[in-house]
């Protein structure tokens, strides 16, 4: 005890005599920290610009991409293997909602900080750092406008002064229409100040254009399909709503920024297989850079992991022991794909699953026979019954159909790869199966964005795949409906140009005059830019969603449908040894897709509205 | 000592726990705010969960709506302090909008009745069982400056019934109800598990161009056997 005591007084006496010397030395004050990176020591030093820039590049938002994968189900491109999004009445009014002013100040900051601190950098590479930030507050801007509708535009950082009264910060939302013109304004002043030029990582003139070429083309479908909307969607001040006169102003802005894009011919898409169905999967399937990208997301096994393949690589080809088969390709998918002379994709000859539907089987006598002659893309987008994944059958097999004399007799297993009493295969190792997790549920597992490279699927490793956040084939498609919806011989010829490019790539026959319809313009770009997060905001600038989507259990498109296929097992038939396919409402699924009018404008969260009496609602919430 | 000193504490901190609740904390609202929504005095049917009024009280720091939300048979309750508020019709709903707010005084439970203007009300509803067939027969009637888009027969197994949950239904376009005038006829062939129940739930539903919601008629139970 006593030695214990005399210790704590060293101890303290130490301590204690610490302080005089320590103070002496002034060790505490010094002038630098490990954490606070002084103004001028950053806007001089282009490892901290870019640390900065790459901070904010993975800070836009997306719906979706290869990192978090489950909003891929949230509409009606695929169905969930959990059940996620399976059992939703309705959406949510904050669904979408997206309001970063933390990521705007950030932005502003750093412009700002640029200008001020930045005395060693070259003009011309301030300039391209002040574009490149710029870029970046346009597309945030972009990202804000298409969720809520006009948001207030804030260009500078808003500084506190302590005075007492901070209301002179609040700001009023801006109308949706200034919001789109001030996107338009800042691609147009820094398009040609922009450097990186062939980057995908970064931005340079093209990507500034397709930025410019996709938010002009939003505008101009509000300001023209919600305006031939019953009632259009407005609030009095205009937040919300664009008037029908710029419609076609804006279309042609979208077209214009669209042709600087083709024109400067630096980009094509990818033609590096001969084969459109193997070209359309390697175009984004692979690891190198596709001609295509303009700006990608480069996913590595440190910063930026994608878990992609672990979490939808399909049941019998997965090499973890977890997961696996999330993401499934809906039927609606699967029939969006037109057949390859460019008639309707319906799936031929497929029963419902009832003895009566029986008389609408095609026997066929391969797995995959029926989607014989359907577009080449769906090779690439979907892994369907009959496909080999890594060298193996994925094996899509729900069961047998077997004949008792005057039925057909459905047999299914939920034991994975079992066999039937003919010796032959009953379930395959793929499912699909009713209930069960981490299989595929509707019979289709994703195929878009996998590259089969050995083990990628395990959850230690992460994925090379990259996620197109721009693409030139999105352009093309940009390009020929703003054409398209402009009209006049002249911008029609070149619409057919542009579909008919993405055509020609894909293996589908060439679109003409008369062929190139609106409706085959929302079917071109559901299939080519399928799991590229576009479908969502496409259907809500065209104001189809409400409609595509009402909630009724009789509209077959707000229902995912599955596709079980079958073995016919009837010895001494000629059908002996065919397949049949089964159409139904898939397993899961429990509430039809219900998008009302309020979600077109996601809802302003409350504590913004209580911070700022200026900012009004959006219209129905 | 020692286990004293954590007994007197762990006592006084239980002590603390039950005195602290009498200082900090509100009584919950008491008051019920009901009433119907109605239009010449009927009430409105509406789809369960999906239209709202909006109660709004001023004088407070934080300026948030209470949602009072609608059910199918246009009822509505919400419980709610005393005090003065604006009740506002909001957008969405299958009645014209309107901006004006109503005022209303809760003081102990309170009923009011909120008007509306429907786009298309359904008069005389009339469902009848013939075999497996439910038919309906109404008239429509156009109130709002908007056209019909469709008339939907909806049968249900409970009694919520409309566009979201509904076993079978028939919809009837606009192109078979052009004229006003006549009564409108709506058929649904019960399927055999339907045929099968004890009873049915229908509905009737009208959806003008004026809204994405539809007016409906009461739910009304259908006997089978």
């Amino acid at each position: 005890m006593a030695d214990m005591k005399s210790i704590f007084k060293f101890i303290l006496i130490c301590i204690f005599s610490l302080q005089f010397t320590g103070c002496g030395e002034k060790w505490l004050e010094e002038p630098y920290s490990t954490t606070i990176v002084a103004d001028d020591k950053v806007w001089n030093d282009e490892t901290m610009i870019i640390s900065l820039l790459a901070d904010y590049y993975y800070r836009m938002p997306s719906n979706y991409n290869l990192a978090s994968s489950n909003n891929m189900a949230q509409l009606d491109e695929a169905s969930h293997s959990d059940g996620t999004y399976m059992d939703l009445p309705t959406y949510s009014w904050n669904t979408w909602a997206f309001y970063d002013y933390t990521l705007i100040r950030d932005l502003n900051f750093s412009l700002e900080g640029l200008e001020e601190h930045s005395t060693f950098l070259t003009d011309v590479k301030k300039a391209a750092y002040n574009a490149e930030f710029r870029f970046l507050r346009a597309w945030l801007y972009f990202e804000m406008v298409k969720r809520m509708g006009g948001v207030p535009l804030i260009t500078t950082q808003l500084i506190y002064d302590f005075g007492g009264d901070p209301s002179y910060l609040q700001k009023p939302r801006s109308t949706e229409e200034a919001v789109y013109d001030f996107i338009a304004s800042e691609c147009d002043a820094i398009k040609d100040k922009i450097g990186n030029e062939k980057s995908h990582d970064r931005a340079n003139k093209y990507t500034v254009l397709a930025l410019k070429c996709r938010a002009m083309l939003y505008a101009a479908s509000i300001a023209k399909y919600n305006n031939l909307m019953p009632v259009p969607i407005t609030t009095s001040g205009g937040e919300v709503g664009i008037p029908a006169s710029r419609a076609n102003e804006y279309y042609q802005a979208a077209l214009d920024a669209a042709k600087e894009i083709i024109n400067a011919g630096k980009y094509a898409l990818w033609r590096g297989n001969a084969n459109p169905k193997v070209n359309f999967y390697e175009a984004f399937s692979q690891q190198t850079d596709n001609s295509d990208y303009i700006l990608n997301i480069s996913y590595n096994k440190t910063t930026r992991r994608s878990n992609f393949p672990y979490n939808n690589i399909a049941k019998s080809v997965r090499e973890d022991n977890l997961s696996g088969s999330k993401i499934n390709p809906s039927l609606n998918l699967v029939e969006a794909f037109e057949y390859i002379d460019g008639s309707p994709g319906d799936l031929k000859g497929v029963g419902d699953g009832t003895v009566a539907g029986q008389a609408n089987w095609i026997f066929y006598d391969n797995i995959d026979d029926i989607f014989l002659n359907k577009d080449p893309r769906l090779y690439g987008t979907v892994l369907y019954p009959g496909n080999i994944f890594k060298g193996t059958d994925v094996e899509i097999q729900a069961g047998v159909y077997e004949w008792d004399g005057t039925k057909y007799v459905r047999i299914e297993s939920e034991v994975f790869g079992s066999i039937h009493t003919d010796g032959g295969l009953l379930t395959g190792r793929g499912g699909p199966m009713r209930a069960a997790v981490e299989v595929s549920n509707n019979g289709f597992y994703i195929k878009k964005f996998m590259d089969e490279t050995y083990l990628n699927s395990n959850r230690r490793e992460s994925n090379f795949v990259k996620w197109p956040q721009f693409r030139y084939g999105e352009v093309l498609l940009n390009a020929g409906e703003a054409a398209f919806e402009l009209g006049g011989a002249e911008n029609i010829a070149f619409a057919l140009t542009c579909f008919n490019e993405i055509r020609d790539r894909a293996g589908m026959p060439d679109f003409d005059a008369t062929t190139l319809t609106f409706d085959k313009i929302v079917n071109e770009r559901r299939v080519e830019l399928a799991f590229e997060d576009h479908r969502l905001w496409d259907l809500k600038r065209w104001r189809l969603a409400h409609i595509l989507f009402d909630g009724s259990s009789s509209n077959p498109n707000a229902i995912l449908y599955a596709l079980y296929p079958y073995r016919v097992v009837h010895p001494g038939s000629p059908n002996d040894g065919k397949f049949v396919f089964d159409k139904f409402v898939c397993p899961k699924f429990r509430s039809p897709r219900f998008f009302q009018l309020g979600n077109y404008y996601s809802e302003i969260p409350q504590s913004v509205l209580d911070n700022n009496e200026l900012i009004v609602k959006n219209p129905f919430h | 000592m020692k286990k004293k000193i954590i007994l007197y504490t762990m006592i006084s901190v239980f002590v603390l726990i039950l005195v602290g609740c009498e200082y900090d904390n509100y009584d919950p609202p008491k008051s019920f705010l009901t009433g119907t929504v109605t239009y010449n005095g009927n009430p409105v049917g509406v789809r369960s969960g999906a239209t709202q009024l909006e109660l709004w009280q001023h004088g407070y720091q934080l300026f948030e709506k209470i949602p009072v939300y609608i059910a199918q048979d246009g009822t509505f309750s919400a419980r709610v302090y005393d005090g003065n508020y604006l009740l506002v019709r909001l957008k969405g709903a299958p009645w014209e909008t309107t901006t004006d707010s109503i005022p209303v005084t809760v003081k102990g439970n309170t009923t009011i009745d909120v008007p509306v203007t429907p786009f298309f009300t359904i008069e005389n509803p009339v469902f009848t069982l013939n075999g497996n067939v439910i038919t309906s027969t109404c008239n429509l009637t156009k109130v709002g400056t908007y056209d019909v888009t469709s008339l939907t027969l909806y049968v249900g197994t409970n009694i919520l019934v409309d566009q979201n949950y509904n076993s079978q239904n028939n919809v009837l376009s606009a192109s078979a109800l052009t004229d006003l005038s006549t009564p409108k006829t709506n058929t649904v062939t019960l399927n055999a598990v339907n045929a099968a129940r004890d009873f049915v739930y229908v509905r009737l539903g009208v959806l003008s161009k004026g809204s994405s919601e539809r007016y409906y008629t009461q739910v009304q139970k259908i006997m089978l056997r």
